[in-house]
């Protein structure tokens, strides 16, 4: 009995699979029809107005990773009252987001991307996935926060600082630089401070560059990039962190337990006075003589984005002065775009991102990064 | 009877095939039609999303690279080591535990077994992180017991509860749900005469535990020990909370691995090496299950009364045993209630004090109707999944179980385990890589962006969970039902859905329930195959909670987690409470009252 059905059904099983081959072959047949490219073509600096609300109007679909917290939904409705009457913002985290546009790239769902870091941008270029577009706004960026090659352009900075408890060292006590916190001078720090446990976060990444960025080296020994010297910091790093979990700043609050002995650790600037507020702790930071690591998010049009010029349209107006203005008014960020900088950003994020910049190559980063990731996981972590 | 059945088959004398004869049964159609759906569906949604994956790690060039790189690890070869000890540790933990926890509520007559077994229920509504936190606010380092215990002995130390013995105390309560959920749902099925007649014949408590009713609930014990030893092998939560520096395990490793694309490979590797270990586990429990003849339980089943324990000390043990795992288990669950209602300040440094109550958060979470709208696409989705991941799952273990000889049968089950090799975000991408453009599989649609494709991601992540316990539920069915049925005159269908679907019904409300509780807070599936018009509950917790410009984000996370509590506590109410899996008990109260009463007439025939 078994044996007979057996038979017929691979029979069957067969015939479907090859019906359904032929069919879908026709199918795809059909895909590769050309797209109507009709909208590249078009000067936007020539549009009417009634043109531009006529595109603006058209659905866009922003992914981000900088809506959390209720921005999106404030985003959101800043964007209908400028006439993006039809945009949807699909907020989640930075390597989803980022994800998901590479599992898209036949498809595309998405027309604009906002937030990442600058090593983020940098792989969605090499990748292919973004579209060329210079906003009309880019000269008003800091040199160095664009992409020279017109794919992505910078929208807000951000400072990683190495913050410390005041009322455990003062400014000549405190440590100057990262390196001085694991160097063998200065055994007073060892196991003062938090040690990564995780690099999947994009501060993390950029600190975790910052650092490793004095050690680029072509030389022979070098590994992924990086001299010996440079793993060597890596090492010592972890031989005398704590691996405390939760946050910097939650550890530095604790009074008892293991974190306790937490004084000091990698925080971003814009979050330093909520989070010194919350936690009821005074904060000071340090600045190294090579610079602070600066956290760049950005924006970029999607390659194959259904409404070209809806998405550069909005992407002139998401960067622009105005918008960035009262962004930063409402969410206390550092606009990268000058003018907003001058108008929008409160005291303390001016402070903050005045600091002097180190400077990085995030393409190198990028390239590394995975390397990186993959050698301190598996060989210095705890 | 397998073996009889088998025999019949093969006495039969061959005949030539005819389409003819094949096509009068109707019942021959159904399998055919069956049989190509299943072979469709496991080729387009488990196999060809992922053969890109497959091809990438064993023919990319770096397989013997990465294995190297795995071996020269000291960090993830100890992790590994770590995830053994802890699996197999647990194997015996979890069955202690969990064996305690039914038979407590089920088995023995204990008093306020009711309000005992909602306790030990807890972990059917809640786990991952947020359970471990629990855990934490009790036994971490500035803990409640902590304290407690410091004030008693001053030498203890901060971190006393951390290390290998913390992660298995943690695991061990947050697993014993398949327990509580199967082996209570067995332990019914029980025919209790043949307790009864043990004890006529004078044995001991014990020695009618051992002798009869362990042996009955065996393929019960091998299924929810093995799943028991896959949940240790993966666990995520516990060791990276309270596994310090000494009891790191390999999952978490794999997870941060397969999230890079430079390393997912890596990841990948050794996510199949585990998932190997996994299937070979349960082809072992397959072969066992298919020998075993262990499975007779009589026809006429008399409904189990619950046991009084004769001994005095062991009555009095077997209750403080009871209260003190009660409160166990509901102790974590209060800390998260209870610290729903504070600031961030209060939960990451584990102070409780009056000042810090506040309702903000709920009102936060509430006073914005896109923060739960979230709530209902979730509560639809994950029930229309669930459902049908096990109204498929249900007709493959008919196969399965029916046709246990068959070579093709067999691989069907074999085929249908495989998301149990890859993490749920592997499984996510390649789904949405194959299905973003037109596919032949499914007739030249594009599923990207549909809601359709979100659904196939839950359901094809459920199935071998679903497929595991079903089948052991199916095991449980005495073959002669089905051959009575059959004789009676009724067909292929009727005897499913009239005889077998009534005996394994409750086991398919409790793994739904489960499965459902699973779902609604979801997060790496649903984040990546979204449509873009749809926004789900575990996408939106993210997004509140995840945000580094509000400290306040925490909090928040503990007030989703106390709604979704709350949901799943309803429907988890709905199988188990009055309406549900209940009526099973008040017929069997009914049937146990007659039972004493016929005992009753006996006696006073006798005297």
């Amino acid at each position: 009995m078994i044996k007979k059905w057996k038979k017929t059904i691979a029979v069957t099983l067969l015939s479907i699979m090859t019906a359904t081959m032929m069919v879908s072959m026709a199918g795809c047949g059909k895909k590769n029809e050309t797209k109507d490219n009709s909208q590249t073509s078009i000067d936007i600096s020539k549009l009417t107005e009634e043109e531009i609300a006529q595109y603006k109007a058209q659905p866009l679909v922003v992914y981000t990773n900088s809506g959390s917290g209720g921005r999106a939904d404030w985003w959101t409705k800043k964007a209908k009252e400028a006439g993006f009457t039809n945009i949807t913002i699909i907020n989640g985290g930075a390597s989803a987001m980022s994800e998901k546009i590479k599992a898209e790239r036949e498809n595309p769902q998405a027309d604009v991307m906002c937030g990442l870091n600058a090593m983020g941008w940098v792989d969605l270029k090499n990748e292919g996935l973004l579209e060329q577009y210079v906003p009309t706004w880019a000269n008003l960026v800091d040199a160095g926060m664009n992409d020279p090659d017109g794919y992505f352009h910078g929208i807000t900075k951000e400072a990683i600082l190495l913050v410390y408890d005041k009322n455990t060292w003062s400014k000549e006590e405190a440590p100057k630089d990262w390196l001085d916190l694991w160097s063998d001078e200065n055994p007073q720090y060892h196991g003062t401070f938090q040690c990564w446990s995780s690099l999947t976060g994009g501060t993390t990444q950029v600190n975790l560059t910052g650092i490793l960025h004095r050690y680029k080296s072509d030389a022979e020994d070098a590994k992924y990039g990086v001299s010996p010297e440079g793993w060597e910091q890596i090492r010592k790093l972890y031989e005398c962190g704590v691996s405390a979990s939760g946050d910097v700043i939650s550890a530095i609050a604790a009074t008892t337990g293991s974190q306790k002995d937490v004084h000091c650790g990698q925080w971003y600037s814009s979050g330093i006075k909520s989070y010194s507020e919350t936690y009821d702790v005074s904060l000071d930071y340090v600045v190294p003589e090579i610079g602070v690591p600066y956290a760049i998010t950005g924006c970029g049009i999607v390659k194959g984005s259904k409404n070209l010029i809806t998405a550069k349209l909005f992407v002139d107006w998401y960067g622009s002065t105005d918008f960035q203005t009262s962004w930063a008014q409402a969410w206390d960020t550092a606009p990268a775009n000058s003018e907003a900088w001058e108008a929008g950003a409160s005291e303390d994020a001016k402070t903050y991102t005045a600091l002097p910049m180190q400077e990085i190559d995030w393409e190198w980063a990028q390239s590394h990064m995975g390397e990186w990731i993959e050698y301190i996981t598996l060989q210095f972590m705890k | 009877m397998a073996f009889q059945k088998a025999r019949s088959v093969s006495a039969c004398p061959r005949e030539k095939f005819s389409f003819k004869k094949f096509f009068r049964n109707t019942g021959n159609i159904f399998l055919l039609i069956e049989g190509v759906l299943f072979a469709w569906f496991i080729f387009s949604f488990l196999i060809y999303p992922n053969l890109n994956l497959f091809a990438d790690v064993m023919f990319g060039g770096h397989l013997v690279d990465n294995i190297k790189k795995v071996i020269e690890s000291d960090r993830a070869m100890g992790a590994i080591k770590n995830s053994f000890i802890l699996a197999l540790s647990m194997c015996v933990t979890v069955n202690v535990v969990g064996t305690l926890a039914v038979f407590i509520t089920e088995y023995f007559d204990i008093k306020g077994a009711k309000i005992l077994r909602i306790g030990y229920m807890s972990t059917m509504i809640y786990g991952g992180m947020i359970l471990v936190s629990g855990f934490k606010f009790l036994y971490g380092e500035v803990g409640l017991v902590t304290k407690l215990l410091q004030s008693i002995f001053p030498v203890l130390e901060h971190n006393w509860f951390e290390g290998y013995g913390a992660v298995l105390f943690i695991m061990t309560f947050a697993c014993t749900t398949n327990h509580v959920v199967f082996l209570r749902n067995a332990l019914h099925q029980i025919d209790y005469q043949t307790i009864e007649a043990a004890q006529n014949m004078g044995a001991s408590t014990t020695r009618t535990l051992f002798k009869v009713v362990f042996p009955t609930l065996a393929p019960s014990y091998l299924s929810i020990t093995i799943l028991t030893f896959i949940k240790g092998l993966c666990a995520m939560a516990a060791p990276l909370i309270v596994g310090g520096e000494s009891f790191q395990t390999i999952n978490p490793i794999v997870i941060t691995f397969v999230k890079m694309d430079y390393t997912r490979n890596l990841g990948s590797v050794l996510s199949i090496f585990l998932g190997l270990i996994t299937f070979a586990l349960l082809m072992g429990l397959n072969y066992i299950e298919r020998r075993g003849h262990y499975m007779s339980i009589s026809k006429v089943k008399t409904r189990i009364v619950k046991q009084k324990i004769k001994n005095p000390i062991g009555n009095v043990l077997m209750h403080v045993i009871g209260y003190v795992l009660f409160l166990i288990y509901i102790s974590p669950l209060c800390m998260i209630v209870l610290f729903s209602f504070t600031d961030t300040y209060s939960i990451n440094t584990g102070t409780l004090s009056l000042s810090a109550f506040t309702l903000d958060n709920y009102k936060m979470v509430f006073s914005n109707p896109d923060n739960y709208g979230p709530m209902l696409t979730s509560i639809f989705l994950s029930a229309v999944s669930v459902t049908l991941v096990i109204a498929i799952i249900l007709f493959a273990c008919r196969i399965i179980t029916k046709y246990k000889q068959n070579k093709m049968a067999r691989s069907l089950e074999f085929f249908l385990l495989i998301p149990w090799l890859l993490p749920a975000i592997l499984i996510s991408v390649g789904l949405l890589q194959t299905y973003n453009t037109r596919q032949w599989t499914v007739f030249g649609m594009t599923l990207g962006g549909t809601m359709l494709l979100l659904i196939i991601g839950y359901v094809v992540n459920k199935i071998p969970y679903t497929l595991r316990m079903t089948k052991a539920a199916f095991y449980s069915i005495d073959d002669s039902l089905e051959d009575a049925a059959r004789n009676l005159g009724a067909n292929g269908m009727y005897t499913f859905v009239r005889v077998l679907l009534p005996i394994i019904i409750p086991t398919i409300l409790a793994l739904w329930a489960l499965e459902f509780n699973g779902t609604l807070g979801e997060y790496d599936i649903s984040v990546l195959l979204s449509p873009t018009t749809v926004n789900t509950l575990g996408v939106t917790i993210k997004t509140l909670t995840t945000d580094n410009y509000d400290p306040n984000s925490t909090a928040v996370s503990f007030v989703y987690a106390v709604i979704m509590m709350i949901v799943a506590g309803i429907v988890v109410y709905f199988v188990y409470g009055r309406k549900g899996v209940s009526n099973h008990a008040r017929k069997t109260k009914r049937m146990v009252r007659q039972i004493e009463k016929m005992k009753k007439l006996r006696a006073e025939s006798k005297g």
